[in-house]
């Protein structure tokens, strides 16, 4: 008797294997779910904060770009094709209001937009230290309609898109 | 028996631990869910603000009496080939045959995005004389979407004069 009572106080106090290996199992099915929620939430937070600077790195550059091209003198390059078709580039070349031609173009390396000071004389451009924009996976500038006075530009920053068209005010 | 119930675990006492494991975690998953719609929506709104940007700056270049109406409930932008602001949208060759349009073909990405959110535009337009050769032209410019069920305009206007 009093053997059994010894035996029955023992299980009062510890676990057996099978209550262990349910707990083990609950647990590891608990921990499973939870560490899944987490990483969706995770990568769902990614996402968020990458849409979210993809479309502020695409409205930096276009507001840093139409500001000096709007108020340019000519562009110089890309032009309307021969047959009158539109013409897109990686680049863009143009007069600014103080007569300097800059130039602003893609860096598919360090995804930037960069822009430079092409000199009149022989001498190499000058890169501005600082680019016009950071994080820009695919950038086009089209030259659209007569005197090639609009230029479209069409810009990618991760999964965000920008479309901004520039009509230059200056005579 | 009172002993016995202080080293153990009740199934009320699980039940009530998962309810508050629950609790903490709805509304932290609520609130991602709300931060994604939130940048959804404002990358969707600056999107249409640069779709009616472009057309204000098409509109300022073209022929006075070419600018007409766009009737609701407007045209989806991208797919239609001959569409005066979204028609021909890139080409880096050098001739006519090498124009990339707006469409599954040649802009996947963008055309992917622009159906995904069913983007349309339409542009009214109305205009006022004061004299013979003094026209001018109101144009307004309406950008829609939908992201779910759930509807959604961006408007904006420019004045064009003959």
């Amino acid at each position: 008797m009093s053997l059994f009572r010894h035996k029955n106080k023992n299980r009062t106090l510890g676990f057996t294997l099978v209550e262990l290996s349910i707990g083990a199992a609950l647990l590891a099915v608990l921990g499973g779910m939870i560490m899944h929620w987490f990483s969706m939430q995770r990568k769902y937070q990614e996402r968020i904060t990458q849409s979210s600077e993809g479309q502020q790195n695409i409205l930096m550059a276009n507001w840093k770009m139409s500001n000096e091209l709007r108020m340019s003198r000519s562009i110089l390059y890309p032009r309307p094709n021969s047959d009158k078709s539109i013409k897109s580039d990686t680049m863009i070349y143009f007069k600014n209001s103080c007569g300097d031609i800059i130039c602003y173009f893609h860096d598919k390396n360090t995804l930037e937009i960069k822009r430079c000071v092409i000199p009149n004389g022989v001498s190499a451009p000058t890169v501005d230290k600082k680019p016009i924009a950071q994080g820009i996976n695919e950038v086009f500038f089209t030259a659209v309609g007569v005197e090639n006075r609009l230029i479209d530009i069409y810009t990618r920053s991760l999964e965000s898109y920008g479309l901004e068209s520039i009509y230059l005010i200056n005579d | 028996m009172i002993k016995m119930r202080s080293h153990g675990t009740t199934l009320i006492e699980i039940v009530i631990a998962i309810a508050i494991g629950l609790a903490a975690i709805v509304p932290i998953s609520i609130m991602f869910s709300q931060s994604s719609r939130q940048v959804t929506k404002s990358q969707n709104f600056s999107f249409a603000a640069s779709l009616a940007r472009r057309i204000s700056q098409h509109t300022a270049q073209m022929p006075f009496s070419e600018i007409s109406n766009v009737p609701l409930p407007g045209a989806p932008i991208g797919g239609n080939k001959t569409d005066r602001y979204f028609g021909e949208f890139l080409n880096t060759g050098t001739s006519k045959s090498q124009i990339k349009f707006l469409d599954e073909t040649d802009m996947p990405g963008l055309s992917g995005f622009l159906k995904k959110y069913n983007f349309k535009y339409s542009v009214s337009v109305s205009s006022v004389t004061f004299s013979s050769d003094d026209t001018v032209k109101s144009v307004a410019i309406y950008i829609m979407w939908k992201e779910g069920a759930k509807d959604f305009i961006y408007q904006s206007h420019v004045f064009i004069s003959s």
